[in-house]
């Protein structure tokens, strides 16, 4: 395909120019009502689900023969026991302290992490080591989930409230994350397809029980608040499965309940896309190294003790086996500071707008909001 | 009633350019601009007083600005604040924590326990004279020692310890009210004089207009005095605001103009104001986005210190140095009955010392270093101000004290940079600390908000 | 007709309102006045004699109400309040608005609402922009500044100047209580309640006299008809402009009656007044309500409902009003709307906020019958249904009446379909052939099956479980293939204009059509053809015409010679 791309492109721009001549087609061809699928050789899907992939056995027994991990009240207890006067600066600010500034120093709690070997992911490195885990449903060898290792056992990565929570992330405006794919011949097979991630601006679209969201909808890209959102992949499809390259990729993922706090980016090295694709949805995996830093103090920027606290989830243990079970990307001293990781996740098509283009049978340009005052205060 | 000689140095640094002609009249009185507001009865110790950014104050007579501390119950962690006609801010020193911040036990030791102050030192009651009489909203409340207090709307009135001249408004320090984060102090004032369908709010960059239902108002330069140009297809952009019949043509700053026959539209300073059609959200600041149209201003905050920028970020805009360097603050307020604020230098610095450093004032500094001033620079506004710190323990020291840094502070209190920032617009310091930062953390210095649906408020006093 | 309703007894009373709309509730359509003079055809040419419209005593709309307040306190002062509905009498609930009544639970709302926008305006923040004077004590009363007050807005409120009693009473009932309440405000509060709440306000009651050119025939004095145009272009209430027309007489000269015509037509507040007329004749009403079942349609929401009403009233305005586009042209423009829920009903790309969209040239989208609220509005919550998008465009378009089903009607063919009648033609096809039912749908589903293209919630489709959509289908004899054969059928039949011609006349003098007005709409028919159908220029053909104002009596009787009135104007 891609011999057969370069080869044609005079003949493309050729019948490209004859389509506009005939008023048939043109950059601003209008696709006929209810057509979702390739158009102008691109399709857009955005967002609609993520969460981490951590894979539950049916008896949690033996992911987590001991038990799953305190919280921070257990270890609060555990840490500053209730014997004579305690001050604010012994116990909260010295827990807190030691959350949001770790160090190295030993703490006299306990922390479980997933035992045996079947997990969900992907196999990120092409290798298939000692840590590696067992797909429960393909039997794949050879998959890179370390965030799996280390919160496995911690009830909010399972049942408890990131995991639900974070499914819904993308309903928050700051996390729209649309996928545009270009270049695209055939949904079912193209050797070289370009994979671009933008942020979107637009709310999603959801159905008449609100729960559901509906194709068809359209994103206006945000070139200017979420350009670092902007990157592309080459890619390629087969047999309607989408694979990437794998390159580095920062993420939206602000609280659902606080728009933006914490500029809750979560950077991940080597990311890749593998999703099933079809007119109306691509549902699937990406799979990477999450930053450590990034993905730790966004884990608490987003829920801070007491949220956490409702699924056990605590900061200085978290820290600590997240650093351990780290795999990739050392620092100078041979720390590790990336860790294997994939999300499940699911898109629905949308007609993506480039914040310049002209959309199909829209009629007029209003005037767009994309300037870059900083003062805008009328000096009457 | 008005004592506007008490606010003669008021908001020197406003820039002329933005004073209206009015308020420049007054300035050449030698009176300080202040914002127009709805009369009311005060009594003869009460006054109205002009502030930098937070727009008309009452204020004793000898100008120190007041606030109440209206109860907060949001999170179902007890009662925060006072309720109506019950003062509970007193001599008496609180040792322990109240168990308001989960998921912390309650009776903890509060942090530098021998110098803790007493409520009422930080908050000094306003105290009313044995023959004083209510009059208007202002009301008398008995204090649980028996002593006569003002009340506004029932709510009992206090001073600041920090505020030492008139128009400084450094009692309430936090940029955000958020729901879980305790009962804050707030400054109260007079309503601004302004039509019903539009309201003032105090965002970083001013006293800026809106719509009653919080959207901005905007004004086009393309517009001529008393004249709108906004036609039919300008119209699609933008909805001129329109007013009633029984308007009057002109007050004040404001005025009508009869577009057409029977459709009337609001001006300010005499140029016509519009929303932007579609404007999803409340505190957006699309319209100005395109050029040729402003947000509308009552009175323009100071400007920021002489090389600071304003960035592009993913939230929005945020403030930065010349470089593009985010700048942080930082806010606290503890847990007790008390809810005393723990933001400042001359409170314990226990809160911040954890959350910056682990205790360790080293690696405070180097993940949150205080924003330098050069030498050389000068502040030209009260809100913007220069001040020695000691980076050690925190606290202000006289200037030529060794190790002393000139820092630049907003509202009385250093601002930081944030260590992982490396080029503008990241803000990896944001939300930084205990409930997102909102009860003991580090926030970016955000100036325009994309996402957060509402305006960021400079000091909790809100809309008025 | 008159009504010798003495509201001057019941003024500023509740109990007042509530038994004048109690006896308005009594009154029956349009007495038939006298034939017209000339019946022939050369008569369209210029305006025949007709019997005119009569005086009305209407009940205010809620649109009405709530326009006028917004014009006199402005635009925030906009009361939760909701008027009982009302009676749909020849398509249009504007005529519904002379058979109003109102009980006491409606009346009470009316004096709560009253009570709470006079609170409003008197409040702080608003009073300086609103009150146009000040007291020189606030604490007392303050006569002059009382009457200055209540005089303005008692003139806006009623549509006429206070008669000097009503107004030295207002002023009285505001001092009085201003002093007892020691607040001016507050007793300026009282007498705004009592503006508000009167049947002068609450009731649109039209007054007629002699017509001095032409004796025998009666006409709206100034005022009534100020009012009359007022609700007709606006849908509110006069404003200073028209009332200092109506004072100084001028409203009832020609030149100034076309001069104050041509004004309304210009200005863009005639956009808010088209709105309410088609709204109110494409019974959009209905879209209040209008739930599919999200099972069936998941992508319809109550936001698609709503944006589906707007959609077409943004259309209509921006072809009729902006555009001063043909009115046929509306059933086959393939320019329209689009905001974002409805675009992704349509599954078409779109941006933020309303958009002015043009369908391609081969979409099956043409005109107001491809929209989705016609086609979800008439619609089952699960199915499309061809007989009730026929029947709607027969009565809502076509002003043709459609007998209703009989009572005995055996619907189980169509709720219980056979496996082999895959689309709703395989099953209406048993209307056609049921003696019973063929009289009837032979004039709905030979038109409503060619927009079976579109599923109930409006959506394009090309099939229906498996089978293909046969579109095809005849609109009183002229055959098509699919809906844009349909829609162009429709513009080229007759019944499509002389139906707004009636409905506009209709809405306008708020009366009935009868049979005594065959040779006034066959003139605005003849008018607005030559106008090349366009709205602007009907309106102002009817607004201008003289049986817009003027009226014949019946043979009166003797005590009613001198003044035919709604009420009388002793108040």
């Amino acid at each position: 395909m891609k011999t057969l791309k370069s080869t044609q492109v005079s003949a493309f721009a050729l019948s490209a120019a004859l389509a506009l001549m005939s008023g048939m087609g043109a950059a601003h061809a209008q696709m006929a009502e209810g057509a979702l699928g390739v158009q102008n050789r691109s399709i857009g899907y955005v967002m609609t689900f993520e969460n981490r992939s951590i894979y539950q056995a049916k008896d949690a027994k033996t992911q987590c023969p001991v038990a799953l991990n305190d919280g921070p009240p257990e270890q609060f207890k555990k840490l500053y026991p209730d014997k004579g006067e305690r001050t604010v600066e012994g116990t909260r600010l010295a827990w807190e302290g030691e959350l949001w500034n770790p160090t190295s120093k030993e703490l006299n709690v306990p922390y479980y992490e997933v035992q045996g070997k079947v997990g969900r992911g992907m196999n990120l490195d092409g290798k298939d080591d000692a840590n590696d885990y067992v797909s429960p449903d393909t039997g794949e060898k050879g998959i890179d989930n370390q965030v799996y290792r280390a919160v496995g056992c911690t009830f909010n990565y399972r049942d408890g409230q990131t995991s639900t929570l974070t499914p819904q992330w993308r309903r928050a405006t700051y996390n729209i994350f649309v996928v545009e794919l270009t270049e695209v011949d055939s949904l079912q097979n193209d050797d070289d397809v370009i994979v671009t991630t933008y942020r979107g601006k637009d709310r999603l679209i959801t159905d008449a029980t609100g729960n559901e969201y509906l194709p068809g909808g359209s994103q206006t890209l945000d070139t200017r608040w979420g350009k670092r959102y902007i990157q592309s992949f080459k890619g390629k499809i087969k047999d309607g499965v989408l694979t990437t390259e794998a390159k580095d990729l920062i993420m939206p993922a602000a609280s659902i309940y606080a728009p933006r706090d914490g500029a809750p980016d979560i950077i991940y090295r080597d990311m890749r896309f593998q999703l099933n694709l079809t007119d109306t949805q691509a549902n699937g995996l990406m799979g990477g190294y999450a930053d450590v830093w990034t993905w730790y103090y966004h884990s608490h920027k987003t829920r801070d003790s007491r949220h956490q606290a409702y699924g056990g989830t605590a900061g200085p243990t978290l820290y600590r086996a997240l650093m351990k079970n780290a795999d990739a990307y050392p620092d100078k001293n041979g720390q590790n500071t990336a860790i294997s990781t994939a999300l499940d996740v699911k898109f629905v098509h949308v007609f993506v707008k480039h914040p310049d283009a002209q959309v199909a049978g829209v009629v007029g340009t209003s005037q767009t909001a994309e300037g870059k005052t900083t003062d805008t205060r009328s000096r009457e | 009633m008005l004592n506007l000689r008490c606010a003669t140095h008021v908001a020197a640094a406003v820039a002329v350019l933005f004073v209206s002609a009015s308020a420049a009249a007054q300035a050449q009185r030698g009176k300080a601009p202040i914002e127009p507001f709805i009369e009311e009865q005060l009594p003869p110790v009460v006054q109205v007083i002009g502030t930098e950014v937070d727009g008309p104050v009452f204020a004793t007579a000898q100008g120190r600005t007041l606030y109440v501390w209206p109860e907060n119950d949001q999170n179902d962690q007890g009662v925060r604040g006072e309720r109506e006609g019950k003062p509970s801010c007193t001599d008496q020193v609180t040792r322990v924590t109240a168990g308001f911040h989960e998921p912390y036990p309650p009776n903890l030791i509060e942090a530098d326990i021998e110098s803790r102050p007493a409520c009422a030192t930080l908050w000094p009651p306003f105290y009313a004279d044995a023959d004083a009489k209510p009059v208007g909203k202002w009301t008398l409340v008995e204090r649980p020692d028996g002593r006569k207090q003002w009340a506004y709307d029932n709510m009992a009135a206090y001073t600041s310890n920090l505020d030492k001249e008139p128009g400084d408004v450094l009692g309430s320090g936090r940029m955000h009210a958020a729901g879980d984060s305790g009962a804050k102090r707030k400054p109260i004032g007079p309503e601004a004089d302004v039509p019903a369908q539009f309201e003032v709010v105090t965002i970083p960059l001013g006293r800026m207009l809106t719509t009653i239902t919080g959207f901005s108002v905007y004004t086009w330069d393309r517009d001529g005095n008393n004249k709108s140009n906004c036609d039919d297809v300008c119209q699609q952009t933008f909805a001129p605001m329109l007013a009633h019949a029984s308007a009057p043509k002109a007050r004040g700053d404001w005025g009508v103009i009869e577009r057409s026959p029977g459709v009337f539209q609001w001006t300010y300073r005499k140029k016509p104001l519009y929303t932007l059609q579609g404007e999803e959200q409340r505190g957006a600041f699309h319209g100005s986005d395109i050029p040729g149209w402003r947000n509308v201003y009552t009175q323009p905050a100071p400007s920021f210190p002489k090389g600071f920028t304003i960035q592009d970020a993913p939230g929005g805009q945020v403030l930065a140095n010349a470089q593009g360097r985010t700048i942080y603050f930082y806010t606290c307020i503890d847990d007790s009955l008390d809810q005393q604020i723990c933001d400042h230098p001359t409170h314990t610095q226990k809160y911040r010392q954890a959350i910056c450093g682990n205790f360790d004032s080293k690696r405070c500094v180097e993940q949150f270093p205080y924003v330098v001033a050069e030498a050389g620079e000068r502040s030209t506004s009260k809100i913007w101000a220069i001040k020695n710190i000691n980076a050690e323990t925190g606290r202000y020291v006289d200037e030529g004290t060794p190790g002393a840094q000139r820092v630049w502070t907003y509202r009385d209190r250093p601002v930081y940079y944030f260590f992982k920032d490396e080029i503008p617009g990241d803000t990896y310091g944001d939300s930084w600390g205990e409930n997102n930062g909102w009860i003991n953390g580090f926030h970016a210095f955000f100036t325009r908000e994309e996402f957060r649906k509402q305006y960021l408020d400079t000091s909790g006093s809100g809309r008025r | 007709m008159t009504f010798n309703v003495r509201l001057d007894l019941l003024r500023g009373s509740a109990i007042g309102l509530l038994a004048a709309l109690a006896l308005a509730s009594c009154s029956g359509p349009a007495t038939n006045g006298q034939a017209a003079a000339s019946k022939s055809v050369a008569a369209v040419a210029a305006e025949p004699v007709s019997s005119g419209a009569e005086p009305r005593l209407r009940l205010i709309t809620r649109d009405q109400y709530l326009n006028t307040l917004a014009y006199v306190f402005g635009a925030d002062v906009r009361p939760d309040v909701e008027f009982a509905p009302l009676e749909r009498v020849d398509g249009l609930l504007r005529l519904g608005t002379s058979r109003a009544g109102v009980n006491d639970t409606q009346l009470e709302l009316y004096q709560k609402t009253a009570q709470n926008v006079a609170a409003s305006v008197i409040e702080p923040q608003r009073r300086n922009f609103v009150i146009s004077c000040k007291p020189k004590n606030e604490k007392a009363a303050d006569r002059a500044c009382a009457e200055q007050v209540l005089s303005r807005i008692g003139r806006l409120m009623f549509r006429q100047p206070l008669p000097k009693d009503k107004l030295a009473t207002l002023v009285e009932h505001a001092s009085a209580s201003a002093d007892k309440l020691e607040d001016f405000y507050a007793g300026l509060a009282v007498a705004i309640e009592e503006i508000l709440v009167s049947p002068k306000a609450m009731l649109i009651a039209e007054t007629a006299e002699p017509d001095p050119k032409k004796p025998g025939s009666m006409r709206l004095d100034a005022y009534s008809l100020a009012s009359r145009l007022s609700y007709y272009l606006w849908d509110a209430a006069p404003d200073e402009a028209l009332l200092k027309a109506a004072e100084t007489g001028e409203i009832m000269t020609d030149r100034g009656r076309a001069k104050i015509v041509d004004m309304m037509i210009a200005s863009p507040r005639l956009k808010d007044g088209m709105r309410a007329f088609f709204d109110d004749m494409f019974d959009f009403e209905k879209m209040n309500t209008l739930s599919k079942d999200a099972l069936v349609y998941p992508a319809f929401t109550g936001l698609t409902a709503e944006d589906a009403r707007e959609q077409t009233l943004r259309t209509v305005v921006d072809h009729l009003i902006t555009k001063k586009g043909d009115y046929r042209d509306l059933y086959t423009s393939r320019t329209t709307f689009l905001s974002p829920p409805l675009a992704a009903l349509y599954q078409l790309p779109t941006v933020k906020g309303w958009t002015e969209y043009q369908f391609p040239e081969n979409s099956p989208r043409s005109g107001l019958l491809t929209h989705i609220s016609f086609l979800s509005a008439h619609s089952h919550p699960g199915r499309s249904s061809p007989t009730l998008r026929g029947k709607a465009l027969r009565e809502l378009l076509l002003c043709q009446p459609v007998p209703r089903p009989p009572a005995n009607v055996d619907f189980s063919a169509l709720e219980n379909p056979k496996a082999e009648q895959k689309t709703q033609r395989d099953r209406v096809t048993f209307h056609l052939e049921n003696p019973v039912c063929a009289g009837c749908h032979r004039i709905t589903d030979p038109i409503g099956l060619a927009m079976e293209n579109f599923d109930g919630s409006g959506r394009y489709r090309t099939t229906e479980r498996g089978a293909t959509i046969d579109a095809s289908g005849n609109l009183d004899g002229k055959q098509f293939t699919n809906v844009v054969g349909l829609a162009a059928a429709l513009h080229d039949h007759p019944g499509l204009t002389s139906c707004l011609v009636k409905r506009a006349y209709a809405y306008g003098t708020g009366s009935q059509t009868t049979n005594d007005d065959a040779e006034m709409l066959k003139f605005l028919n003849a008018r607005f053809g030559a106008a090349g159908y366009r709205v602007p220029d009907l309106l102002r053909t009817i607004a201008l015409s003289s049986s817009f104002a003027e009226f014949k009596l019946e043979a009166p009787a003797k005590d009613e010679a001198k003044t035919a009135s709604a009420v009388p104007a002793t108040e």
